[in-house]
């Protein structure tokens, strides 16, 4: 009996300390970004919102009707990617430039980009300014990224 | 503390060959104060309990990789470890160890082989005069340092929007170093072969390696996505029975007896 509690508690310090992790969901990696008003500091929402990254004017990649929150795929050939971001009849160029290294996530899951923003420029029709809230985009982080501030 | 040791080292009580010596002095009578009273002729001298513990050198080798084995089939391990006992409860501790690790999908592959090292030292806070064992309950610590090579020959990350990233990376150096916080198990199964466990709490120092790749894993340590890692180590070891002729001639020396 007293082996068998034994081996019990050895079975679970074995499963513990090396389940595997989930399966990923998504391979994409994305740049959360947080839209606010620049008078208020609080979270807004635009309306009418389309964004197509430069170089591929062909795919949108937003096209709805409003948003106060957006997940924005980074080229992950590249070292920096811009987007055109347009609410309304008013639109604006966003460019993230940002560092890339390989992250093996798990064997279940294989490998992913990790990136790291190191720059993030724009300009000024809508967009009054923009902060990095977190440098580091991560799989599975739920974080945001940027903060955007509009007029 | 002694339950749990009884409870997870069954055969101690068959096997046990801790020692308590009884050993009195001759110059006090055996008295454990120096106060004296007028009865001192008529009390009998109270034994001084000695607890001494077989602490010699150990060789053994970890199973723990080898069972991990049949759960994550990616994972190949090899671990060895030594003990010597320098001090009454103090263990100098040592474990060295290979570590492959391998995947091999349809999208990506990556490889990593390594070799580790461990160093550090143990206490033992199991003492009990009322049952003699050699068995030992140990808190202690580790320096951990590992040095690897990893490598992907093939990977493509999906992305719908830009397209796909396809790359590989070539075999580059990893070296790690690491601190761990042990607490362990340790029974005298049969005399001189002891079955020994310990749960580790281990966390990453710092760990060179190029920017391309992070490495899925580090020998000896864990998983390289988390600064905090949980370890386990189940080892079956043989103490070289260096002090049991050094404990019996301490018993029966008749100076002190």
């Amino acid at each position: 009996m007293r082996l068998a509690i034994a081996l019990t508690i050895l079975l679970i310090g074995f499963i513990a300390c090396n389940g595997e992790d989930d399966q990923l969901l998504s391979y994409q990696n994305t740049v959360q970004v947080g839209l606010y008003s620049m008078h208020t500091h609080n979270d807004t929402t635009l309306t009418e919102i389309k964004i197509w990254g430069i170089g591929r004017e062909d795919s949108l990649l937003y096209d709805i009707p409003s948003a106060s929150s957006l997940y924005m795929n980074l080229n992950m050939n590249q070292d920096t990617t811009a987007f055109v971001f347009c609410t309304q009849t008013l639109q604006d160029e966003i460019s993230f430039s940002y560092t890339r290294s390989i992250e093996p996530v798990s064997g279940a899951g294989g490998i992913t980009m990790e990136m790291n923003l190191n720059q993030v420029k724009h300009t000024q029709v809508f967009i009054d300014s923009v902060a990095i809230k977190h440098r580091a985009i991560k799989y599975n982080e739920n974080i945001e990224n940027i903060q955007i501030f509009v007029y | 503390m002694l339950t749990l040791a009884t409870l997870l080292c069954p055969a101690q009580s068959q096997f046990g060959s801790g020692a308590i010596g009884s050993l009195t002095n001759k110059n006090n009578g055996g008295r454990q104060s120096g106060t004296t009273t007028d009865d001192d002729e008529d009390v009998k001298p109270q034994p001084v309990v000695i607890i001494i513990k077989d602490q010699g050198l150990s060789f053994g080798f970890d199973v723990a990789p080898i069972i991990m084995r049949f759960i994550n089939k990616e994972q190949t391990g090899l671990a060895f470890n030594a003990r010597y006992g320098f001090a009454k409860r103090w263990w100098a501790g040592a474990e060295a160890g290979y570590e492959n690790v391998k995947y091999d999908k349809q999208d990506y592959s990556y490889e990593s082989n390594g070799m580790f090292l461990r160093i550090g030292a143990d206490y033992d806070i199991f003492m009990s005069r009322d049952y003699p064992t050699n068995n030992n309950i140990l808190i202690g610590a580790r320096y951990g340092y590992a040095w690897q090579n990893h490598e992907s020959s093939n990977f493509e990350i999906l992305d719908t929007y830009w397209g796909s990233y396809k790359g590989s990376v070539k075999k580059t150096p990893v070296n790690s170093h690491w601190l761990e916080a042990l607490f362990g198990l340790r029974c005298e199964m049969l005399p001189n072969i002891y079955m020994a466990w310990s749960f580790r709490c281990k966390v990453r120092l710092t760990s060179t390696h190029s920017d391309e790749m992070n490495p899925y894993a580090i020998a000896g340590l864990g998983k390289y996505d988390s600064r905090v890692a949980l370890g386990f180590t189940y080892t079956f070891e043989f103490q070289i029975p260096t002090n049991r002729k050094s404990k019996k001639s301490i018993i029966s020396n008749p100076d002190i007896q």
